[in-house]
């Protein structure tokens, strides 16, 4: 129905629209009230959002409700936004459409705010790409989610992180929670997540992290995590703490207060889902998810095999079906070995 | 638009079902929007004629105009009519495509909703769900974000226009 519109002339007359819906919630004077209705008189496309915004105002309060942060955590949420105006477009523009230039601003005009807007943002606005996101769980749902970088995100319940990547720096901010971080690997973008006060930095690994009433605990599944208390500084030294795979860690009062060199990851990450559920996953990708939850190490030594896409559900804790499903495939071998099973191609 | 292709027509001879049941809802549901709009839109413009200076509340005539006509139009398509003059009943109206989908419109609607909210910039979102779920007022907001009251309305107002666009594109 709004295909004709010109976007930017939509969203202008949808804030008009906004905007004379809560002054009318205040209460209009004369004065204003003629206004609003000569505005109302100016063309079907006001009138449309009118109703629309009232039609809109009748969901939000269910609609806010959904929102899984609590006033403290909104806060949070908004402190991490940038004091700088967002240049990204807010709807996406039709490939075919010519720019069409509105009567009002002139493009010159826009232009120069443009520039404005990124001398004010200085250096660090244009280093890094503004693509924020926040993900969050419901009490009741752990969930999973995938980024570009190949990282993949296990959140806990009950939990929110927001997910900063700029172009120096690839960032988490953990809410409220936790989460389980399996990294991706790119060594040009460190990778560092904010619990509270620490500030942790990862060298390709996988690992847990939750946030605690005073501070912070994380269990490294592979690879390492080195532990700050602020921003990571240049003197390895001043770190908090350095955790090699199968250890675990409490920081309370940005100081260590427990630490367990063989921690029990199992108990650590008792929270992730006992299935693991792909579609079109490769068998790669599967693999790995089972290195998130322990147990035998499952290499996948045919480049081909790995590339397989397939689809099902396995219980996360019990390898054994995965594998044995793997060797149901047309040319596949499994190998036992003492501490590992490898997956090859029949000869 | 242009004329179904060759390929389309057998398309829809396999799937008829599928898609009257889609076209019906899609074009109840136009009527709905546009030509609700266009009627009422030309009913405010003809008020002009007999004196607007008696409008005294221009948002309680817009909906009068709006319920009324959906009265009206829900008589001409012998339909259960519009019970009373709620606005709420407007408005779900106006949102919905026919009476049985309603409950489950309105479920899906709000999720949509919820997930735009989602999407928002964190400020924007922060101070949408603190005005609308936890009913504070601007200046409680302004005071937990370190912001004018001022900027906090501006905020709410570029929220509900980015809700009310993404909203838009369902229609």
């Amino acid at each position: 129905m709004t295909d004709a519109i010109d976007p930017r002339l939509l969203r202008r007359a949808a804030e008009q629209a906004a905007e004379w819906y809560l002054d009318q919630r205040e209460g209009l004077d004369a004065a204003q009230r003629a206004r609003f209705l000569a505005w109302l008189r100016q063309s079907p496309l006001h009138v449309s959002e009118y109703i629309g915004m009232a039609r809109l105002h009748g969901d939000l309060g269910a609609a806010a409700a959904l929102d899984a942060l609590d006033t403290a955590g909104l806060a949070d949420l908004a402190a991490t936004e940038r004091a700088v105006v967002q240049l990204r477009p807010l709807l996406p523009r039709a490939p075919s459409a010519a720019p069409v230039r509105r009567a009002g601003t002139p493009w010159w005009q826009q232009a120069i705010a443009a520039v404005a807007v990124a001398l004010i943002g200085g250096a660090a606005f244009l280093h890094e790409a503004p693509a924020p996101m926040d993900v969050y769980t419901s009490a009741g749902e752990v969930r999973d989610v995938a980024l570009d970088d190949g990282t993949l995100l296990q959140l806990d319940r009950a939990s929110a992180v927001a997910v900063r990547y700029g172009q120096a720096q690839r960032r988490f901010e953990l809410l409220r929670g936790g989460a389980l971080f399996d990294v991706g690997r790119d060594p040009a973008r460190p990778l560092r997540v904010g619990v509270g006060e620490q500030v942790l930095e990862d060298v390709g690994t996988v690992f847990d992290a939750h946030r605690r009433a005073d501070g912070a605990s994380v269990a490294v599944v592979s690879g390492e995590v080195r532990i700050w208390t602020g921003e990571p500084a240049a003197t390895q030294a001043e770190a908090l703490a350095d955790l090699r795979a199968g250890q675990y860690a409490e920081v309370a009062g940005g100081r260590l207060a427990a630490l367990e060199r063989r921690a029990d990851l199992a108990q650590h990450t008792a929270w992730l889902p006992a299935d693991i559920h792909f579609e079109h996953s490769t068998v790669a990708e599967v693999a790995r998810r089972f290195a998130i939850y322990g147990g035998t190490p499952l290499h996948i030594d045919d480049a081909a095999l790995a590339a397989t896409r397939i689809s099902g559900r396995f219980h996360a804790r019990d390898p054994e079906a995965f594998v044995a499903y793997l060797g149901t495939l047309p040319g596949v071998r499994v190998q036992r070995g003492a501490d590992d099973i490898r997956i090859t191609r029949k000869l | 638009m242009t004329d179904p292709a060759a390929g389309l027509s057998r398309l829809f001879e396999e799937q008829r079902d599928t898609l009257n049941r889609y076209f019906l809802r899609r074009t109840a549901h136009a009527w709905d929007a546009q030509d609700l709009v266009q009627e009422v839109y030309l009913r405010l413009l003809r008020a002009d004629r007999h004196g607007a200076q008696d409008i005294r509340n221009p948002e309680a005539y817009l909906f009068t105009i709006a319920s009324n006509l959906l009265r009206e139009h829900a008589a001409l398509r012998q339909r259960a009519p519009v019970n009373g003059d709620a606005l709420e009943d407007v408005l779900e109206r106006l949102a919905t495509p026919c009476e049985a989908a309603a409950g489950v419109d309105r479920e899906l609607r709000r999720r949509r909703l919820g997930e735009l909210i989602a999407r928002l910039t964190p400020r924007c979102r922060a101070v949408l769900v603190m005005h609308y779920r936890d009913e504070l007022g601007y200046r409680e907001i302004g005071e937990r974000l370190g912001v004018s009251s001022n900027m906090v309305k501006k905020y709410i107002v570029k929220a509900l226009a980015a809700c009310r666009v993404g909203m838009a594109r369902y229609d």
